[in-house]
């Protein structure tokens, strides 16, 4: 090496520092600067004033700033998660209130259909039996009124047949007895009776 | 070829005056110990400037870098050692970037002077007796006393448990040290055959060798600057640890 490197002093300090300095170059071509122990004072202060600095940044400003992002951070997401959690657990309440809302309306209206069904059936069973009865009672009635109408008719025929056998015999025989035509009608009706 | 010591000279930039017998200069280390300091307080306060629920890529860096020293501080010393967060927040970020700054090709490695390493491990060391003592008073002792030995071999395991003790201040600050003097040295010196080799005439076509070499190193060198980085916070959390919980 031969430029000299050690301990350059200003230009200022030189003739007070010229010694020193001369010591120093010496020593400093002698040893390894590490070990050189002329520069540890001013090491130690610089490490002392420059490092206390930093721990007292890192005290009150660095570690309290980014610690607190961080938190902040933290705290937010656990804060979201934690409501996020709630509005689950909400949404699944109105659910289950839901579901229960819709199987009751589900009974009830099966209830509602079945009474329906219920009250119809019996309705119409009755009315039916009305009708059937109504019907039954005319169904006699007209019955009834066919059997009289037969009757006197039947009836009737009787004398009709009289008369017109009587006016046939007066007109071939002359003139029969009222008794001996109505045995005679009686006879000949009740062979047409018992064919029928 | 280019020495590969000079990198870690001491440069004066202006001499202040004299402390005793100790002189007092602002130099390049301090320098670079201010500039690393900036850059942290620079990082964390932009990056996380708007302060967004979502953050942007620089407050997720940020966020990362604290969430990694956060995980690494309630693994190591529970959440009782998140009391302390805020130093060793501080020392894992003032490593790091100073490791990082040492990587820069005419950077100075703050971390590369034992002085500066020890000043760190003893704060560590201080702040374990002290938080120790405090928190336990006597019953810190029981650091030294592990619990299930017998009585005839306690002697000897207390004395190794002691050693061991006074000798994590050495062993957390020459890890460190010889970490980065060790990789800044060998870097310097395979960068320094590339340029001795191609001024050597008909050996330049053997250059890319150690050219492809610093590349390789300048890798595994990012990493050893992150890791021990970690390494010197991860043991801090481990011996904040045994101060806050010295029954073993």
């Amino acid at each position: 090496m031969a430029t000299p490197t050690t301990n350059v002093t200003p230009a200022a300090g030189a003739a007070r520092a010229a010694p020193h300095s001369e010591v120093a170059h010496d020593a400093g071509h002698g040893s390894f600067p590490p070990f050189k122990p002329d520069s540890f004072g001013s090491q130690l202060l610089w490490l002392a004033i420059a490092f206390g600095l930093l721990w007292l940044f890192m005290a009150k400003v660095g570690a309290p700033r980014v610690g607190g992002i961080l938190s902040e951070r933290r705290g937010r997401i656990s804060g979201d998660l934690s409501e996020a959690e709630r509005f689950r657990n909400e949404a699944s309440a109105a659910e289950q209130t839901y579901e229960k809302a819709l199987a009751d309306a589900r009974r009830s209206a099966a209830k509602l259909a079945d009474e329906a069904r219920q009250t119809m059936a019996a309705d119409f069973a009755g009315k039916k039996d009305m009708e059937e009865a109504k019907l039954a009672q005319h169904l006699a009635v007209a019955e009834k009124r066919i059997a009289a109408v037969r009757d006197k008719a039947l009836g009737e025929v009787g004398a009709i047949a009289t008369d017109c056998a009587e006016a046939i015999v007066a007109k071939l025989t002359g003139a029969p007895t009222r008794d001996e035509i109505g045995a005679a009608v009686a006879s000949s009706m009740h062979l047409p009776g018992t064919r029928r | 070829m280019a020495d590969p010591i000079h990198q870690f000279q001491i440069e004066t930039i202006a001499t202040l005056g004299k402390i005793g017998n100790v002189e007092i200069a602002f130099t390049n280390s301090a320098l670079f110990m201010f500039i690393a300091v900036g850059l942290t307080m620079a990082f964390l306060v932009l990056a996380t400037g708007s302060r967004a629920l979502v953050p942007s890529r620089w407050q997720s860096l940020a966020e990362m870098t604290y969430e990694f020293v956060e995980t690494t501080v309630k693994g190591s010393a529970g959440q009782e050692g998140m009391r302390f967060f805020p130093l060793i927040f501080s020392l894992f970020m003032f490593v790091l970037v100073t490791n990082f700054l040492g990587m820069i090709p005419g950077g100075f490695t703050v971390t590369s002077h034992i002085i500066v390493t020890f000043a760190l491990a003893m704060l560590v060391f201080l702040a374990v007796i002290i938080v120790g003592v405090l928190g336990h008073g006597f019953h810190f002792l029981k650091l030294f006393v592990p619990s299930g030995v017998p009585g005839y071999i306690l002697p000897l395991v207390v004395l190794i448990e002691v050693i061991s003790f006074l000798s994590r201040p050495i062993s957390l600050s020459v890890r460190l040290f010889a970490n980065m003097l060790a990789g800044h040295i060998a870097l310097k010196i395979f960068a320094g055959f590339v340029v001795s080799l191609g001024a050597a005439g008909v050996w330049a076509v053997l250059s890319p060798l150690p050219l492809a070499l610093a590349v390789g190193l300048t890798a595994l060198e990012l990493l050893v600057a992150f890791l021990q980085a970690y390494v010197f916070t991860i043991l801090t959390c481990i011996y904040l640890n045994d101060a806050l919980h010295p029954g073993h």
